[in-house]
């Protein structure tokens, strides 16, 4: 299959380096020293228990690669303004964009200047960051891909691109109900994430403070809250199941916005934060913690002028 | 007058100073290399106007003291719980003791150890710093207000009055000394609880409208909490604070600096002083409880994980 990566970071690394790896002709869309070193040396991926460097095309201008079966779409979501219109030589009529970032609005905005009927939505599940340029490290020992048709359906395309990945080593899963995949993820990542950044400590730190856990609580529900006016299900098991995910969760293990803003990156605020006010205004739904997390962290949102 | 100032920090160094000079019989008690350095080369005071060099008393032990006039307690709210029994030498049959702290509850908690009617509140406002051992800058002059629980101008809070007046240090005398401290109160719990949530400096912070009205929200609980506890306040503070904090030059709230060193803070006194007293009294202090429980696990300074 042929595959273009837009965003080699982390997650985008991880599954190029892995797609490549499994025989597939995998271009990385990437910049700077990452560009060079990925051009240079190949695309080097650290895993648990292996060590491989695969030989990527890796370009910083889509227009040299032109259109593509898939397009995997892995940017941070602050980059979009720039991001979305860049891809577009790689979109061709037979062109599948899978976006896996955060949050829940970005197939919509990748839809609006594709079509619809190009996007896939679908989230990424692994622990997996640039350690020096050109080199990924996988945390997570399996990485896993979810992802799906908007209507639910087990499209050809997509049974395509679930066996690429299955044969690359990369759990993937063809949901039939991918909005509500989505919101799950949302429903512990943008609490996890929010309360993490704004208390500078890990999840599972903060739950350790019995203010801590009931603030958490609250913050779960107020997406559950937002997403069940949205028209997606989410019910007091999946609330647990959130309370559960940051419970099981290391001491110390941060999320990623939380390292962003430690480190004097710009944040993904707007998708992981303001996402969820963002929608329960249009829904009716109040949502005074992710306000006040929204607020407190907004002064960072563009990193430390150091960064700029 | 005898006077004997607990915790010679940077408000209780600057205030013994200035009444050192004026030839009051002053005692510091403090600790460490402060109270090495203070007993070998006396306490220094570096303000806008010139420096001097005064000589005090200083010891670590309430005790070598013995009764005085008038005891300043001006140590951190954190160390109150440690700290109140250890006044008890200091007390006489007319020792007057004003509190200095943040906060609103500190009057009592030393009222019910040493007996309220000797107990004056009182409010500081200044910037003043210990740069090193024995060397305090006062950046803003000192200006106190203190006065009877009890609205009544009496004898020894007159005499008083004189005394920190004669010091050079501006003192108002309050008919009702708890609506100053509540006043204080309301504007730095919220300022202090949002500065440090996000670690963001007041006059970069109130740029964004949406902390503005944060600000504004988090002074509205406290304000409805003091309202309901029978405190006469205006609502017109809100609108007078921001104002009045929007005037100010560039400075670091000092919880926020606390918390950016690691430091101990003042969290208890502040957000969770509102919500202990809101609970209380039946009053809600969500974006207080927010505050607090993103704050919480670094009041006692830098946490073991994380």
């Amino acid at each position: 299959m042929r595959i273009a990566i837009m965003g080699a970071g982390g997650i985008g690394g991880c599954y190029g380096g892995l797609l490549a790896q499994a025989g597939n002709d995998v271009t990385v869309i990437a910049r700077g020293a990452h560009l060079s070193a990925i051009r240079e040396k190949g695309l080097q991926l650290v895993q648990p228990d292996a060590d491989f460097t695969v030989e990527v095309a890796a370009t910083g201008d889509p227009s040299e690669v032109g259109p593509v079966d898939l397009v995997i779409f892995s940017v941070k979501g602050h980059q979009n303004p720039e991001a979305v219109p860049m891809i577009k030589p790689l979109v061709g009529s037979g062109t599948t964009v899978l976006t896996i970032q955060n949050g829940v609005e970005s197939a919509d905005e990748l839809a609006q200047v594709y079509g619809a009927e190009r996007v896939l939505p679908g989230s990424a599940y692994v622990l997996s960051n640039i350690v020096s340029p050109g080199v990924i490290k996988q945390i997570s020992p399996v990485p896993k891909v979810a992802f799906g048709e908007s209507n639910g359906d087990r499209s050809q395309r997509a049974m395509a691109i679930q066996d690429a990945f299955s044969k690359a080593g990369i759990d993937a899963d063809l949901s039939d109900d991918i909005s509500k995949v989505l919101w799950s993820k949302l429903l512990y990542n943008s609490p996890a994430n929010g309360m993490a950044s704004a208390a500078r400590l890990s999840p599972r730190d903060i739950i350790e403070f019995p203010e801590g856990a009931s603030m958490f609580r609250s913050a779960i529900q107020e997406v559950a809250d937002v997403g069940a006016a949205f028209g997606v299900a989410l019910g007091p098991e999946d609330v647990q199941g959130a309370i559960d995910l940051i419970a099981a969760r290391p001491m110390g293990a941060r999320g990623s916005m939380q390292a962003d803003l430690e480190a004097g990156r710009p944040l993904e605020l707007e998708t992981i934060v303001g996402s969820v006010g963002r929608i329960g205004r249009k829904v009716n739904v109040p949502t005074p913690i992710f306000d006040l997390l929204y607020t407190l962290l907004l002064p960072h949102i563009l990193g430390s002028s150091e960064n700029r | 007058m005898r006077i004997a100032i607990m915790g010679a920090g940077g408000a209780g160094g600057c205030l013994g100073g200035l009444l050192a000079k004026a030839g009051n019989d002053v005692s510091l008690i403090v600790r460490g290399e402060h109270l090495e350095a203070i007993r070998a080369n006396g306490l220094k005071l570096v303000r806008p106007d010139g420096e001097f060099v005064v000589k005090v008393e200083a010891t670590d032990d309430p005790a070598q003291i013995g009764p005085v006039d008038l005891v300043l307690f001006t140590v951190k709210t954190f160390h109150n719980r440690h700290v109140i029994t250890t006044l008890k030498p200091l007390m006489g049959h007319e020792t007057s003791v004003i509190t200095l702290q943040n906060g609103v509850e500190s009057h009592e908690q030393l009222g019910a150890v040493l007996g309220p009617a000797n107990i004056l509140p009182g409010a500081y406002w200044a910037s003043s710093h210990i740069v090193a051992p024995g060397v305090i800058a006062e950046d803003v002059p000192a200006r106190i207000s203190f006065g009877e629980v009890e609205n009544t101008e009496s004898l020894r809070a007159l005499d008083i009055r004189k005394v920190f007046r004669d010091a050079g240090i501006e003192t108002e005398l309050s008919p009702v000394p708890l609506r100053v401290l509540w006043e204080k109160f309301i504007v730095l719990s919220a300022l202090a609880g949002i500065t440090s949530a996000a670690q963001t400096r007041p006059k970069e912070l109130l740029q964004y409208p949406d902390a503005r009205k944060m600000f504004c929200d988090a002074m509205g609980e406290a304000l409805a909490v003091g309202l309901a506890k029978g405190i006469e306040l205006s609502e017109d503070l809100i609108q007078e604070s921001l104002t009045y904090i929007d005037g100010l030059p560039d400075f670091q709230n000092s919880m926020h600096a606390d918390y950016e060193a690691g430091r101990e803070t003042e969290l208890d006194a502040l957000s969770g002083a509102v919500i202990r007293l809101g609970k209380q009294i039946g009053v809600a202090t969500s974006v207080h409880s927010f505050l607090y429980s993103v704050l919480l696990p670094h009041k006692d300074g830098v946490p073991k994980a994380g």
